[in-house]
């Protein structure tokens, strides 16, 4: 089985650390930054975030809504409600076909980074 | 350790206990302990607890097999206490419990325990107790039948240690072996209503069936149904649990429910709980009617406290993954369907109908596996999402919740589902269950559905973990707004003058059908 340091929030920080990102945990969301190989950011650090309160079940259930500086928008729109973090938008993404990601964290930056391509 | 009996003892608290183990792992046992010589044998192995509300099971995890030197087969058996020292504390590192196993070479049924096998395991019981925190489990193997005979060593405040005999030893694989304590859960009498239902398998087959305890969650179309079956199957100790209400647009596809039972704003679980008892053959016969959703983690408790579950909820991820987990880190198997309905866009006509089922256990693809669960999906159904109509619609077409269904084919989806438990239980012709299951309606076929486990998946991952299992659990305001929203309704004057009006035309009728019932040749 997992190792309990593994799941919930303690796992998602160390999964996060183990793939080179520092993350910081304010306004009750773990804030990180990714680097986009696509669109209208690419190449550039673009901090996201997730909620602490979508980890609990983590990397079995994997967060639902990803933040965002409200200053990025997707063309297409999106379900969308304020986020925690003051300036910050948390949308609604879906991920498909998780669970077998040998480092659930990269799958989380992969798919992070696939939203930000959208925007 | 030699045979000769001594008594049974049930928990005085009302706690009821019991094991369980995958097959491969009843298999290392099985072999170590039935020797070819005929002489007596002995191991340990490791566990871990799962503790349901009235019922703690040992699940076995690993087998200790001895090294040289740290047991003595003579005819009889002797051991060190460095082995038991060995195997506790590899139990206390992983946070679980020790297990000393035992054959009685030649025997057929459950074995009590000889005073030689009680001094023996009793000896080590609060040794073991203050290394692993965990009670010691004793079990003996019959070896003429495969039996398997189990205890837990509790030792109280006091420091006093008892045995604490189990309900069953439950032996999870392609069908599910039971061994029943025949003392605690005896093997029910076989009764005229049930006559042609044990002719197609035998008493055996029915003693096992009859003596589980089943646990269906939903009591919608597909749950009605299969809990209706099994009580008729003759099924004593079968429990439901729900948080929905009967509603008018239910009442195409639920056999068994009026619009009587909408009008007066029934639960679904209240109407299920009738119909049960209506149609129950067991004599005598306990339905547990659980109001709420397997989400909380009271009810998911509870839900530990069964040998058998019937996954009958919608496709609700939040519910479908505490069901999935379960099944593989308690090792109570999980038997799951449903039906999809593929209608054109246009809503004139249908494309395609399938329906699937399939046996959750270790060795099987899990849901998320076989292609039955998104678990991208649990947090936002545990947030509501799925219930959120203004969120439903900003939904792609394709994601959105499809909850189209038939009554001409609903049936045909808890058919496959009681088949996979015909197949777990009776194994016909030898074969156990199937593996997952799907039947095409265009062109009526039906497929082995070439599902694998994936090698990371996260429920798979954490199997045999019991009380170390994740918690997905938590506080599910759809179904608490369901319930608080129909109690309002079913508040109202003239509802309870008709729920009390309905009750005495309904007893009235049961004091005629009895008069009437005198007179059948039963």
């Amino acid at each position: 089985m997992p190792a309990l340091e593994e799941t919930g929030e303690e796992g998602f920080l160390a999964g996060l650390r183990r793939c080179g990102c520092t993350p910081v945990v304010e306004h009750g969301v773990v804030q990180f930054t990714v680097t986009p190989v696509a669109g209208s950011h690419v190449r550039r650090d673009v901090p996201t975030g997730v909620e602490v309160g979508e980890l609990a079940a983590w990397p079995s259930a994997p967060p639902h809504w990803i933040h965002l500086p409200s200053s990025i928008a997707f063309p297409a729109g999106t379900n969308a409600q304020p986020s925690a973090v003051p300036g910050w938008t948390k949308h609604s993404r879906n991920i498909v076909g998780w669970g077998n990601a040998e480092e659930p964290a990269q799958a989380w930056l992969a798919h992070a980074r696939s939203v930000l391509e959208e925007s | 350790m030699r045979k000769s009996d001594l008594p049974i003892v049930p928990s005085k608290s009302g706690r009821r206990y019991s094991v369980a183990m995958a097959v491969d792992v009843a298999n290392i046992l099985e072999q170590h302990l039935d020797r070819t010589d005929g002489q007596e044998d002995l191991c340990i192995a490791l566990y871990q607890q799962s503790t349901g509300s009235v019922r703690t099971t040992a699940i076995i995890t690993e087998v200790i097999l001895p090294v040289p030197g740290e047991r003595e087969v003579h005819g009889n058996v002797t051991f060190t206490g460095e082995y038991v020292l060995r195997a506790a504390a590899r139990a206390a590192a992983a946070g679980g419990g020790i297990v000393i196993l035992h054959s009685h070479p030649g025997a057929s049924t459950w074995q009590s325990m000889s005073s030689f096998d009680a001094d023996a395991e009793s000896s080590y019981a609060f040794l073991v107790n203050e290394i692993t925190g965990l009670p010691l489990v004793g079990m003996t193997l019959a070896t003429g039948t495969a039996t398997w005979a189990a205890r837990f060593w509790t030792v109280d405040g006091d420091g006093d240690i008892t045995h604490r005999d189990c309900d069953n030893v439950r032996v999870v694989g392609d069908r599910l072996r039971l061994s029943w304590n025949p003392t605690l859960v005896p093997a029910p009498a076989v009764n005229a209503s049930q006559v042609r239902t044990v002719s197609c398998w035998g008493p055996r087959v029915q003693s096992d069936i009859a003596r589980l305890r089943i646990l269906v969650v939903g009591a919608g179309t597909g749950g009605l149904d299969v809990a209706l079956r099994l009580a008729a199957t003759g099924v004593q100790h079968l429990a439901i649990l729900d948080f929905d209400t009967m509603k008018i647009v239910n009442l195409d596809r639920m056999i068994g429910p009026t619009m009587v039972d909408v009008l007066l704003h029934r639960s679904k679980l209240e109407v299920a709980d009738r119909l049960i008892r209506e149609n129950a053959t067991a004599q005598p016969f306990v339905v547990e009617a659980i109001e709420g959703s397997i989400c909380e983690p009271s009810v998911l408790l509870h839900a530990l406290d069964f040998d058998l579950i019937f996954c009958c909820v919608d496709d609700h991820p939040w519910p479908r993954s505490i069901l999935n987990t379960l099944a593989y880190t308690d090792l109570i198997p999980v038997i799951d369907g449903g039906i999809h309905i593929d209608a054109f866009e246009d809503g004139d006509g249908m494309r395609n109908a399938t329906w699937r089922s399939h046996v959750l256990r270790p060795g099987r693809p899990c849901m998320a596996c076989n292609g039955q669960l998104d678990l991208g999906k649990i947090i936002a159904d545990r947030d509501g999402l799925f219930d959120n109509d203004d969120y439903i619609a900003g939904l792609p077409r394709s994601e959105r919740p499809r909850r189209q269904n038939v009554a001409s084919l609903a049936g045909s989806a808890s058919a496959s589902m009681l088949a996979q438990f015909v197949s777990f239980l009776a194994t016909p012709a030898g074969l156990g269950e199937p593996g997952p299951l799907r039947y095409q309606l265009s062109t009526h076929s039906l497929e082995h559905v070439n599902a694998t486990s994936r090698a990371n998946c996260p429920v798979e991952a954490s199997v045999l973990a019991g009380d170390r299992r994740q918690i997905l659990t938590g506080r599910h305001e759809a179904a608490r707004s369901e319930i608080a929203a129909r109690r309002l309704k079913a508040s109202l004057w003239k509802i309870r003058v008709a729920r009390r009006t309905e009750v005495a035309l309904s007893r009235s009728w049961s004091w005629l059908a009895s008069k009437l019932g005198a007179d059948i040749d039963r």
